[in-house]
């Protein structure tokens, strides 16, 4: 198989991951009274482009719409289902939930309530990386939300004026909750921080390949020393802001039926067939991401339910017992 | 042991560790000073606002003493992913009033990712800053708080936060910044979560927090010079403190008075004596008490140096409280050392 071809393989097999996973706990969470949290349903296509392109010890960090990004960069879908089950078996012993699951030695770092509230710790993992002389990226993924919290501002002018190698990737979905980005959002959120002298770009967030060549050659910028670039995909959530949210009278029918016509899924199968991948195995890797799905959560569904030792362990590293003693 | 000011033990401790621990970076404004210009000749200009900082990058670089942009919230952050990554930052945030800039990566980030991740995102960074206004950090699981009062544990305790794989937050205070006292010019760490007692006694503790601790020192020299055993208790680690330690005391004194700078609602003093009304309970001959600052909304009053004195309680009212709780007149116990609002 070309290389190529194996680019256009790896990102099916990661865009089915994250849809049949989703679709999978949506069943399930709503059968188990679970929560179902942030669907990414519909944005696939920009995690799964931009981790596509990334090494296996880059860094990334997510937002509260989690799963999708656990799952684009590698996470184990048994112990995210368990963790999402609330299950001491899970990823985080099931203290983190969807928000703050973290499983770092896929280099998935983690998601937070704070729309903006991770970007300046993915700089830190860029400094680290800097510091450390490594070829080692940092990647924070927000929403078009979070560019008006004031820390986005703070890292990124951190980012430009130590060429930190840290990648912002908006993934521009269009509401903030129910508020529209034209609303909310002065300019083109792809030239706001052109003026730091950050390399910026606007890609099509619908489309995986596409979006896997903007990171790639983000991610040689930021590895070869020239500093930081900001990614505006431009996508569209199925779901509402969170699977209840259902009702999303702030959304004009025809907007998301013109949307669900651009499926991210479907436009890159008829791509990877077009370029003359099997189509046998394009339903194989589809339906193995379906099977793998279905099996964790069936085994969530037997997870080992927390006790009161998983509450009360791990506040600290070192517990902070009285005479411990003077270390010298 | 060598004669030095608190502000040069906290600077002894942090030079001697970066020496031990090359994964010790100092992040803060101006903590160089006239960063980016060593073409012009210009390096090491300020080093902090108190000179803590001073001459740590020359000898340690401008990689590991790195000038911020004024960016709390965004090097707290910064701070964070490299604690993450395995580096342990020292962070200067200036001022208490400069914290609540921070607070969302102190809390969310800093104090909950340790726990929240079971262990995988580690976060071994050192928050420095200047102020009273302690009890809503020591209010969040997850980060240790510490005061010193002194040189000797402006060292101790810096060295112990810098040795801690979890965050600690280092309230220093102006009030300090001047004191003398003598330091052994070894390393050493003070225990994280253990009070010390500077002076034995029998019938009163009193509770010190950071700079109120050298406050409690001369009200218990009036007090025994008029006949009152009083116990000096420092507590040093105000988040998890040391109940056992306190409890001790208290247990053998039967009274307590916690003398505390920080505003009074939902303050550090009522937590202590409610744990200890609780611990101490069948020991206790008064209710234990809190002595703070009235309830107004100041910075600690230092643009007024009349009104900083009405407002920060002095010996004299640390020794009227006591005399007060050991006489058992506790009814009309008056916290405040001010009038009346």
């Amino acid at each position: 198989m070309s290389a190529g071809d194996q680019v256009m393989l790896d990102l099916y097999r990661s865009l089915c991951r994250s849809r049949e996973f989703e679709t999978a706990l949506i069943r399930y969470a709503t059968k188990d009274a679970k929560p179902v949290g942030h669907p990414y349903l519909g944005q696939e296509a920009v995690a799964a482009g931009v981790c596509t392109a990334l090494r296996p010890d880059d860094r990334i960090v997510g937002t509260h719409r989690a799963h999708g990004y656990a799952v684009a960069k590698g996470c184990d879908l048994e112990r995210l289902a368990l963790e999402l089950y609330g299950s001491a078996e899970g990823t985080c012993r099931g203290r983190a939930g969807e928000m703050y699951m973290a499983q770092t030695d896929v280099g998935y770092f983690g998601g937070t309530q704070i729309v903006g509230g991770n970007v300046a710790m993915a700089a830190g993992l860029a400094l680290a990386a800097q510091l450390g002389q490594l070829d080692r990226v940092a990647v924070s993924f927000v929403g078009d939300g979070a560019v008006n919290q004031g820390i986005v501002d703070e890292a990124l002018n951190m980012a430009a004026i130590w060429s930190l190698p840290l990648i912002l990737v908006v993934d521009n979905n269009g509401y903030a909750q129910t508020t529209s980005v034209k609303y909310a959002t002065a300019g083109r959120i792809a030239d706001r921080w052109a003026p730091y002298g950050i390399a910026s770009v606007s890609v099509d967030g619908q489309v995986a390949a596409e979006v896997y060549e903007v990171a790639q050659a983000a991610r040689a910028r930021a590895a070869g020393g020239q500093g930081p670039t900001v990614i505006e995909a431009r996508t569209y959530r199925y779901e509402g802001h969170y699977y209840g949210d259902r009702h999303r009278r702030y959304r004009p029918q025809q907007e998301v039926e013109q949307w669900l016509a651009r499926d991210p899924v479907e436009l890159h199968r008829r791509a990877a067939l077009e370029a003359g991948l099997d189509e046998a195995m394009l339903d194989q890797v589809r339906a193995d991401a379906a099977a793998q799905s279905e099996a964790a959560f069936e085994r969530a569904r037997s997870g080992r339910a927390v006790a009161p030792r998983d509450l009360l362990e791990g506040v600290f590293v070192e517990p902070l017992l009285r005479g411990r003693g003077e270390d010298s | 042991m060598t004669s030095m000011k608190y502000w040069q033990a906290a600077a002894d401790a942090l030079r001697q560790e970066m020496r031990r621990d090359p994964s010790i970076i100092v992040l803060g404004e101006d903590v160089a000073g006239g960063a980016g210009r060593e073409a012009e000749g210009i390096v090491d200009s300020w080093g902090g606002p108190f000179g803590i900082t001073r001459g740590l990058i020359k000898e340690f670089g401008a990689a590991r003493v790195r000038d911020t942009p004024i960016s709390e919230a965004g090097f707290t952050g910064l701070a964070a992913g490299l604690a993450a990554d395995g580096y342990r930052p020292w962070v200067d945030i200036m001022f208490t009033e400069l914290l609540p800039l921070a607070w969302e990566q102190l809390t969310n980030k800093i104090a909950r990712s340790q726990y929240l991740t079971a262990g995988q995102l580690r976060m071994p960074v050192t928050i420095k800053t200047f102020g009273d206004c302690y009890s809503p950090v020591c209010h969040y699981p997850g980060l240790i708080c510490v005061a010193p009062s002194d040189p000797y544990s402006a060292k101790g305790l810096m060295t112990a936060a810098l040795r801690s794989d979890d965050p600690v937050v280092v309230f220093d205070n102006l009030r300090l910044l001047r004191t003398q006292g003598e330091v052994p010019e070894e390393p050493y760490a003070f225990p994280l979560g253990q009070a010390r007692v500077l002076t034995p006694g029998s019938a009163l503790t009193l509770l010190g927090i950071g700079p109120s601790t050298s406050l409690c020192l001369a009200a218990a020299a009036d007090l025994e010079a008029s006949g009152t055993s009083v116990e000096v208790v420092d507590l040093l680690t105000l988040s998890p403190w040391d109940v056992d330690g306190v409890t001790e005391s208290v247990r053998k004194t039967g009274r307590l008075l916690v003398v505390d700078y920080d505003h009074p609602e939902c303050g550090l003093g009522a937590t202590i004596c409610a744990r200890i009304t609780e611990s101490a309970w069948d020991a206790l001959q008064a209710p234990p008490t809190f002595l703070t600052p009235p309830p107004v909304p100041t910075m600690g009053m230092d643009a007024n140096p009349a009104m900083a004195a009405m407002y920060l309680p002095d010996a004299g009212a640390v020794v009227a409280a006591a005399a007060k709780l050991c006489q058992g007149d506790d009814h009309d116990l008056f916290r405040w050392s001010a009038a009346p609002l």
